[in-house]
């Protein structure tokens, strides 16, 4: 259903070209759940934000992203305001910025059915309640005549995935949803994805930094490192036995609850390139303990491995 | 601020401004402010045909005259016998015409050249900022001379000219605004729900400009009565044997020593109505803003 296929993204800033993404591919089918992992400046909000066509005019994207066969780079911005909104939504990782503070909740949600639906205000916001309720606010009423600000943030995000649920669309991209949250609300916040993703049958694109949060959810994981992609693989795959050295150290940093105490919590060495870097090697070859000498001199190019998933290593770790 | 349970969360909501509303008349010295503005506005209006007297006829049995209730002048008369009850009226009604449609003009105009310029950015902001730079480079006064000498004396003219000038600011302030607003992110979620551009400056970004733009509105109304004053003074305003509060002011400090009511008077008056214009707006930009900006 969204088909990314090399996908760059370069910032033109004072001469210097800086890359967030490099040629990132990646497919989310009808009604599967993609989940995309990386650390704070792999490029994954870029990712996403040139999926839905909002980078700021700096920017200049390469490749193609289609959507149901439409290609989204060359639309007219009229077609990609009608998608957006209505068969293409997004929720943002900071629901206390991302709601109009002056418009109430109810008239904020009510908006986007009048928009897009063309339905009259009564009927506009009789829905946004309803989809409040589905969303799991406790008192739909009263929360349609509040403000952003007299939510809290777990409440929040809520409604901003309802309102982003409101047209049923085909495809959610949730850019870090749970980011601001603390735990116990991000634990159902993710729940809540599960549940309206099964209600309304759409494909998701969940982005976080954090692999536990996409664990629960996803069904395929794509690991980005400096912007692109470093492995892709079924989450079950994946956790069973990472190919990347970056997705092994990634899954070892994760602190196990269930298990004994550590005096220290194992860490991950050394900073990511920056994206202003020109790179003739691997990305990862610096903080790589198993880095060889062709890491440093060749890029490793994706390649498939046996089970459809993809590793872009010279070294791949053993199955 | 939560409604009442009983109320039917169906029913339209009115928004931002009877929310503002309830919240202003929640604030004392609003009201306060508003009913002196109010009282004031009313006595301009009316105030003048309680008294018998005109503002022009002169009373050569009472010259100079001070206040009081046991005559027909009840605050006085100044130097040539005429009424200074009725002339103070007549000026503040003067006075608040000037400072209120010059103000809207500046509004209007402000609004939608720092609008443009802040949402669209780019060079076409460039090109507005640099016109606006020049024109606020223009001395004010040559400017305001040139068009009464083109145009001749007018009050019509006067109110025109200064707000041609008060939208500088108004519109430098909603073009920061603008610029400000446009990076948010919910301006990006906008965008993301499918909101096209005219409905996010309408909907999303001038409702949260409004807020500074009255304050600074509700500040631009004496500020222009001042400078109508000044002007007045100067022979390029308000003519004999019409007046304003500037104009009385002005000839009010020359009988300073002899006659301080003259001075006092209008005052008095141009005093309050600047400070409850003050308070108003103070009042206006808490109940404006709904928590966060």
């Amino acid at each position: 259903m969204l088909a990314v296929q090399d996908l760059r993204v370069t910032f033109r800033r004072a001469g210097a070209a800086i890359e967030a993404v490099r040629q990132v591919s990646l497919d989310v089918e009808a009604g599967e759940c993609v989940g995309i992992v990386g650390e704070s400046g792999s490029g994954k909000t870029q990712l996403c934000l040139a999926i839905m066509g909002l980078l700021p005019p700096n920017a200049v994207v390469g490749g193609a992203v289609r959507f149901a066969g439409e290609d989204l780079l060359s639309a007219p911005p009229s077609r990609l305001s009608a998608l957006r909104g209505a068969k293409l939504a997004m929720v943002f990782q900071d629901p206390q910025s991302a709601l109009t503070p002056h418009l109430k909740i109810g008239v904020q949600m009510a908006e986007v059915l009048v928009r897009h639906r063309g339905l009259a205000w009564p009927a506009a916001r009789a829905a946004a309640l309803g989809m409040l309720g589905r969303v799991g606010m406790v008192d739909p009423a009263r929360c349609v005549q509040q403000y952003p600000h007299e939510l809290s943030g777990g409440m929040r995000q809520r409604v901003m995935i309802g309102m982003s649920l409101l047209c049923e669309p085909d495809l959610l991209i949730a850019d870090e949803p749970t980011t601001a949250l603390d735990v116990t609300v991000q634990a159902q916040v993710l729940e809540l994805l599960g549940r309206m993703r099964r209600d309304l049958r759409m494909g998701i694109l969940l982005v976080s930094h954090d692999l536990a949060v996409v664990a629960g959810l996803a069904e395929r994981i794509v690991v980005m490192y400096a912007g692109r992609v470093v492995e892709n693989a079924r989450a079950r795959d994946l956790f069973r036995s990472p190919r990347h050295p970056y997705t092994a150290a990634l899954m070892a940093c994760a602190p196990d609850l269930a298990g004994p105490v550590l005096a220290r919590l194992p860490t991950l060495p050394g900073q990511p390139p920056g994206a202003a870097q020109r790179l003739d090697g691997c990305a990862f070859a610096p903080r790589c303990e198993y880095a060889n000498e062709q890491c440093a001199r060749q890029r490793p190019l994706l390649s498939t491995l046996d089970g459809g998933r993809q590793v872009a290593c010279h070294a791949p770790l053993p199955p | 601020m939560i409604e009442s349970a009983d109320e039917d969360p169906l029913a339209p909501a009115a928004g931002l401004w009877r929310d503002a509303g309830r919240r202003l008349r929640g604030s004392r010295a609003a009201l306060l402010a508003l009913g002196v503005i109010a009282l004031l506005v009313a006595l301009a209006l009316l105030g003048p045909r309680l008294n018998p007297n005109r503002s022009d006829t002169i009373d050569w049995s009472c010259i100079a005259m001070p206040p009081g209730l046991r005559h027909a002048h009840w605050w006085g008369t100044d130097r040539l016998g005429r009424d200074l009850f009725v002339r103070t009226l007549l000026g503040t009604r003067i006075s608040l015409a000037v400072g209120l449609i010059a103000t809207a003009v500046s509004l209007v105009v402000g609004i939608v050249y720092g609008a443009i310029a802040g949402f669209v950015g780019g060079r076409v902001d460039h090109l507005m900022m640099r016109v606006l730079e020049i024109l606020s480079g223009l001395p004010l006064i040559f400017f305001v001379i040139l068009l009464t000498v083109v145009f001749g004396r007018s009050v019509y003219l006067l109110f025109l000219s200064i707000g041609a000038i008060g939208w500088l600011t108004m519109a430098r302030i909603v073009r920061g605004q603008a610029m400000v607003i446009r990076g948010r992110e919910f301006i990006e979620a906008a965008t993301a729900a499918g909101a096209g551009p005219v409905r996010i400056v309408l909907r999303h970004v001038v409702p949260n400009v409004i807020g500074p733009v009255i304050v600074y509105a509700t500040l631009t109304v004496p500020q222009i009565i001042l400078f109508e004053s000044f002007l007045s003074f100067l022979g390029l305003g308000i003519q004999e044997p019409q007046a304003s509060l500037g104009t009385l002011i002005a000839s009010g400090a020359a009988e300073m020593e002899s006659a301080p009511w003259m001075l006092l008077v209008p005052s008095v008056i141009l005093a309050t109505l600047l400070i409850s214009f003050n308070v108003l707006g103070d009042a206006l930009r808490d109940s404006l803003d709904p928590g966060e900006l």
